[in-house]
């Protein structure tokens, strides 16, 4: 057995998913259309290789290359594979498990590496050369439809962000740290972190207006990199008790060890840190001090080279981040916990009427705004820290003073949810703006003003957004979409859910379309009274015959920068559908998981001939 | 998914014996050998437990064996998405309880229409009857007419109590029955019975084959025309057949009942004299082409788009069938599954018929033949498409939809090989008899076209030299779907004029419920509906319809779903007659559009000298021409074959025909010689005389 394990290690993963297939061939010898076992071509020859036209390989920065590949299609006995066309892979053999499955997809994911050679740096973080890959799936990141598509992105929950979205959030922020060597370059994170520092208003009534701008400056600077990337926010109302007292800080942000961690690690520090990370793989830490204590091994004169790669692995992370640490007598801690902000506190907030209140006062009426002074300065300090106590010249945390808050990543996210009480709260109390609307905002290039809306700015905020289909293919009369993949956590605690319908082609006869959720064999018989499922309906306006000449009738595309006139006649719609009651109801029923239903209706039309065409269908969650 | 019940095949298919007590079961695919089974019904076993192939077609008197058709009952349910047979004592799940299969209780009505119905004329009434289309038997007149159906009434059996039944004049206490008055030469006394094996299932025989007039007098009976005389009755029929699966509830122990979702249908037709041997067009050809084109059945090969194909429920199949559909110019037909049974036809047909004598070896199969199988079946590699021109040669034959009035190849090049050739099949169309929605050759399905011509463009998968084996290459619906095909698979798709066991009604989409399933009109069979059993002596069905009554309603609803009796009510009245006369006909193909020339208009073309006809076979597997009879005292394996013809001498004409009401049961059966090879020349078919050969003259291990 141990022989074995042997001789698996000393062969390259290559030869590893040429034997699973021969394996699994047997002594079958299809001719796949005369080209005989494919797989055992080099990896180019595999690449370029059709079965019947089914590509088996799927080309280089396809998202997901090794599941879309006909391949892995094959073995899994999916479409044309599923009897459609074809039967399973391998042809006349035996069917190959889903463990090999994977393995074989992950070694197409890594671009079919021949040789065991440590992969080159992922895509986007190397410039030159290097192929760099368009953005993933859609369906993992939401915003890139929206940015497609031209429309406001969403910025997320980092609670809830998909592991593509977290990725290049991380690989965007990498990319500005990265320009750091060059200290007169005005795009490094540095720079940035530096402007909050040398000009960020506190306690007056631009605060708000001017930390807005300064997020979204600094956001188009990531987007620069990576259209879709967005801003989360961390939402601290939500911490539980316990994790006040764990310290705690969201998963995207904690140091951790991880295979790349240990990568970077290798020779770097003594054989005893190595073996004391063994095991432990996986497993995160809210700041530095708790990880030194789940690895005590680790020597001091090794702590900084740990320090370098734990932040080059997440560059969210800071070793400089001490999260409800205040030195060893724990009053400052216990304080600080006491005032730490919970819902109760939000509600209270967002009830403030005036401005000066809720926002601060104008320069000749300073008045420290709530937001501004408790939940805002308060996790200021709470997260920075200061693990021996506050005196000066003790080491403290970047985001416990102004100076240094914005040098650790979780500012922003900490700014973004701040951002978002203003947000919440402007929904509430509709005109009631900071007094003056021309006041500069030293620093990040705006006034007031632009600050006021953040649609015009290109966001709004949402716990987490479902793109539940990214094109809906040719017109419909019932569209099904997949299940979202709610989490429970967003499922039971939302204020808001939204079925969002995505650029509408105006229709030329006037519709009636009925949502159902979780309903996926609703058609037009599906009762609709004291049905749980049925969430309401919308009407569209059909725009009959068109009455001018070639053309007249088709939405301009936007591609002009100049072009600001009003919209088109028929500029596809877009609609907003609130599914909040109807969730709660399925949610009361035990439901764990949401998909939609649209069944469109036209009045004297018959049954199904009336279609709907639209460019997306995404479900949003807001808190 | 929510469990269902259903019965299959959807369409079964019996046929008619003489032998009064003995049967054999239905073949489950085409070209299948009926099953043997005991008397009653339970299939006759092999070591390995397979059924057995039935080793005669006569009993002991000379007598032909019946043929019954078996229906079982499908579980579609979480555990089985394509279905699985269902067993006495499995676990059933109904709407409102759950429990064990302790019975079957099925229920079925046979009905003959024919004397009923309208007369047949050729294509006419295919898309409705005409006010003025005449009546069979027009002399009879009102709601008398009622007395021209043979109506047993519906019957029932189960597995446990009641294991037989009969559809005759006297055996339904329950019901008024009608039958005929007394006939010459034979009279009819009853359309079937249905039974259960020991598994439950049932079996459904049909009629004893008899026909006969009940008109008297000097001259009778006598029969006037190949499809109408009136007068006369046959005992062919078909109905619909549902089952009630009775559970003991585990809730509270008690009984309970529930329906199969989808209904079946009983056909009865005319003895399968090659059962081997399969027709040109099957009647599967048909409905799988209708359920293609019609029923969404594989929006793979047929649909909007197929990338992917959609899904269409089936509340919105009239709106797919008003979408711009085609078939998928990427779909790749298999050569054994798809290709290679359609070639095999006109190969096999050389066993029925001496036509192949006539046309210098085509279709032959082996060596150097137009149809040689290993050339054939090669689809292009990357270096090359040896076979290209031999595939094109054979697809630029068949006679395409539109062309059924067109005899020779005039599409083809003038220095075509095919060029004013005779376009393939060479087979009678569904009205090469008269000028009035003329048809004169018959012509494949657009699947079956579709599918050849995506062979000949070397689109196709040769599954053999890809290790893939038949199972693996099932279409996605499962094994109750493949008893649905194999058991239309035996019965006549074409031509139509009027058919077979039946006629074109089989490619109106309007009798289906969904694929492959008759749309039963419910009020002729007991429900479940109230939860309670009600068995046909409780149970009211409504009237039979028929047109000429006193509603001057035109006698059909196909909306309201089929009655017994409506599938077979137009077909010939008797069988016998047309089936006697669908031998060959010869066509007039001087012109086109003209099946008929009358010598009135001084035309030269019209003159004896420069008309051309040509002799066509109507369908020669369905109804054998000339057969190879072995020489006495020999076996197959070295045997001496000489042909002869099959049909007792019997000629083509009304007192032909009349004989043929008896001698159709002395008409040999064929059977496979398995000793036969391209390459030695044996007869492939030959006659025997009742009996199948024993297995000590099969060839070595």
């Amino acid at each position: 057995m141990g022989k074995r394990q042997q001789h698996h290690d000393d062969v390259s993963r290559q030869e590893r998913v040429r034997r699973i297939l021969d394996t699994a061939a047997g002594s079958a010898e299809p001719g796949y259309d005369n080209q005989g076992r494919f797989w055992n071509r080099t990896s180019s020859e595999l690449e370029a290789t059709s079965v019947y036209d089914v590509v088996m390989i799927a080309p280089a920065c396809t998202p997901n290359r090794g599941a879309s590949s006909g391949l892995i299609a094959g073995l899994r006995g999916e479409r044309p594979f599923d009897g459609t066309q074809f039967p399973p892979l391998p042809w006349g053999g035996t069917r190959v498990g889903v463990q090999d499955i994977r393995f074989i997809s992950d070694w197409i994911d890594d671009g079919l590496p021949e040789t065991d050679a440590p992969p080159p740096p992922p895509p986007g973080r190397s410039a030159g050369s290097v192929e760099v890959c368009p953005p993933a799936d859609e369906t993992d990141d939401p915003n890139a439809h929206r940015e497609r598509l031209g429309i406001i992105k969403a910025r997320h929950d980092v609670e809830h962000l998909s592991a593509t979205e977290l990725a290049n959030l991380r690989a965007a922020i990498a990319e500005l740290k990265a320009l750091n060597s060059w200290s007169r370059d005005r795009r490094s994170y540095d720079s940035w972190a530096q402007v909050h520092g040398d000009e960020c208003p506190h306690g007056w009534s631009i605060f708000l207006p001017w930390h807005r701008m300064y997020l979204w400056g600094f956001e188009q600077q990531l987007q620069d990199r990576h259209p879709s990337v967005t801003l989360p926010y961390w939402d601290w109302t939500q911490s539980s008790p316990q994790q006040i007292a764990d310290g705690y800080i969201p998963q995207a942000y904690r140091c951790g060890v991880d295979g790349a961690l240990l990568r970077l690690l290798a020779g770097k520090v003594s054989a005893a840190a190595i073996k004391d990370f063994e095991g432990h793989e996986g497993e995160t830490y809210n700041s530095i001090n708790r990880f030194w204590k789940a690895h005590p091994a680790i020597r001091s004169d090794e702590q900084q080279v740990v320090i370098d790669a734990l932040e080059t692995v997440n560059p969210l992370f800071t070793a400089q981040r001490w999260p409800g640490e205040f030195g060893t007598d724990g009053s400052v801690e216990s304080i600080f916990r006491h005032h730490y902000p919970t819902p109760d506190d939000l509600e209270r907030i967002l009830a403030l009427d005036s401005w000066r209140d809720f926002g601060g006062g104008m320069d000749v009426d300073q008045s420290f705004g709530i937001v501004d002074m408790d939940p805002h300065n308060t996790m200021h300090i709470w997260i920075g820290g200061a693990p021996e106590g506050m005196a000066s010249g003790k080491p403290q945390g970047y985001m416990l003073a102004n100076l240094t808050a914005a040098f650790d990543p979780i500012f922003w996210a900490h700014h973004g949810n701040v951002d978002r009480i203003w947000a919440r709260w402007q929904e509430r109390h509709i005109g009631v703006d900071p007094p003056d609307p021309s006041d500069i905002l030293q620093g990040v290039h705006a006034t007031v003003q632009d600050s006021l809306s953040i649609t015009k700015l290109g966001y709004e905020y949402a716990a987490d957004t479902h793109l539940l289909v990214a094109d809906a293919g040719p017109p419909a009369a019932t569209l099904n979409t997949p299940r979202a993949g709610v989490v429970p956590i967003v499922l039971s605690s939302h204020r808001r859910a939204e079925l969002r319908l995505h650029r509408i082609t105006q229709p030329k006869n006037s519709l009636v379309v009925r949502v159902f959720l979780n309903a996926p064999e609703a058609d037009e018989t599906t009762p609709l009274e004291g049905n749980t499922h049925y969430a309401g309906h919308f009407t569209l306006f059909g725009h009959g015959p068109c009455v001018g000449g070639p053309g007249h009738c088709d939405p301009r595309p936007r591609v002009r920068p100049f072009d600001t006139r009003p919209q088109h006649h028929n500029e596809p719609w877009n609609i907003r559908f609130d599914v909040t009651e109807a969730v709660a109801a399925l949610v009361a029923q035990g439901a764990t998981d949401i998909d939609a239903t649209l069944v469109v209706v036209e009045p004297g039309a018959k049954a199904g001939a009336a279609k709907l065409d639209l460019d997306g269908i995404s479900l949003s969650f807001h808190h | 998914m929510a469990t269902k019940y259903s019965i299959h095949p959807a369409i079964g298919v019996a046929r008619v014996g003489d032998s009064p007590d003995e049967f054999y079961l239905a073949p489950e695919s085409a070209g299948g050998m009926p099953i043997a089974c005991d008397a009653a019904g339970n299939a006759v076993l092999d070591g390995d437990g397979g059924e057995q192939p039935t080793a005669r077609f006569r009993d002991a008197e000379g007598r032909i064996l019946r043929q019954g058709a078996r229906f079982g009952v499908f579980v579609y349910d979480e555990e089985s998405s394509e279905g699985r047979a269902l067993k006495m004592g499995d676990p059933i799940q109904a709407v409102d309880g759950s429990g064990k299969l302790v019975d079957i209780h099925w229920y079925a009505y046979l009905a003959n229409k024919k004397s009923s119905w309208y007369e047949f004329k050729e294509l006419s009434g295919e898309h409705g009857y005409g006010p003025d289309h005449p009546l069979r038997n027009a002399a009879v007149t009102g709601d008398a007419r009622s007395a021209l159906i043979v109506d047993p009434g519906p019957q029932g059996v189960d597995r446990t109590t009641t294991r037989r039944a009969q559809f005759g004049r006297d055996t339904n206490a329950a019901y008024a029955t009608t039958f005929p008055p007394p006939l010459t030469p034979h009279p009819i006394d009853t359309l079937g019975e249905m039974l259960t094996d020991d598994q439950g299932r049932l079996v459904l025989l049909g009629g004893h084959g008899a026909a006969g007039s009940y008109l008297s007098g000097l001259g009778q009976p006598q029969v006037q025309s190949f499809a109408n005389n009136d007068g006369w009755f046959d005992d062919v029929s078909d109905g619909p057949v549902t089952a009630i699966l009775e559970y003991h509830s585990d809730q509270d122990g008690t009984s309970r009942f529930v329906q199969v979702q989808d209904s079946a249908w009983a056909l009865v037709g005319n003895p399968g004299y090659a059962p081997e041997i399969v027709n040109m067009i099957t009647l599967d050809d048909v409905v799988y082409d209708l359920s293609v084109r019609e029923f969404a059945f594989d929006t793979y090969l047929y649909g909007t788009g197929f990338d992917p194909p959609e899904q269409v429920r089936a509340s919105r199949l009239d709106v797919w069938r008003d979408e711009e559909k085609r078939f998928n110019p990427a779909y790749r037909p298999y050569f054994y599954r798809d290709i290679w049974p359609i070639l095999l036809r006109p190969y096999e047909a050389q066993w029925t018929t001496d036509f192949l004598a006539i046309s210098h070896g085509a279709h032959e199969i082996g060596k150097r033949g137009d149809f040689e199988e290993a050339k054939l079946a090669q689809p292009p590699s990357s270096s090359g498409d040896p076979y290209h021109a031999m595939r094109k040669f054979v697809y630029e034959a068949l006679r395409q939809p539109g062309d059924e009035n067109a005899f020779g190849n005039d599409t083809a090049n003038w220095d075509d090989r095919m060029y004013g050739k005779p376009l393939m099949p060479l087979l009678c169309g569904d009205n090469p008899l008269t000028n009035t929605l003329t048809s004169k050759f018959l012509t494949l399905t657009p699947t079956m076209i579709f599918l050849l011509a995506q062979w000949a463009r070397g689109r196709f998968i040769n599954e053999r030299s890809e290790g893939i084996d038949s199972e693996a290459l099932r279409r996605p619906h499962g094994p109750g779907a493949d008893l649905d095909r194999g058991a239309l698979g035996n019965v006549l798709g074409g031509s139509f004029c009027p058919g077979g066991e039946i006629g074109w009604i089989a490619r109106n989409p309007a009798i289906y419920s969904a694929p492959y399933r008759i749309n039963a009109n419910a009020a002729f069979l007991p429900n479940a509906s109230s939860g309670r059993l009600e068995g046909p002596d409780q149970f009211f069905p409504a009237s039979l319809s028929f047109p000429g009554d006193s509603s001057g309603d035109p006698g059909e609803n196909l909306s309201a779903g089929l009655e017994p009796g409506d599938l077979t009510k137009r077909s010939a009245l008797p069988w016998q007659v047309d089936f006697n006369e669908c031998s060959t006909q010869p066509i007039d193909v001087t012109y086109e559009a003209w099946a008929v020339l009358y010598d009135t208009d001084g035309d030269p073309a019209v003159s004896a000298k420069r008309r051309r006809t040509n002799i066509t076979l109507w369908w020669p597997t369905h109804r054998p021409m000339q057969v190879y009879r072995l020489a006495p005292g020999t076996v197959p394996k070295d045997g001496e074959f000489s042909q002869g013809d099959w049909a007792l001498g019997i000629p083509q004409t009304s007192a032909g025909d009349l004989k043929m009401v008896s001698a159709w049961s002395k008409l040999g059966f064929l059977v496979s010689n398995p000793h036969a090879t391209p390459a030695n020349g044996a007869a492939a078919y030959y006659e025997v005389d009742g009996k199948v050969p024993p297995a000590d003259d099969q060839p070595a291990a």
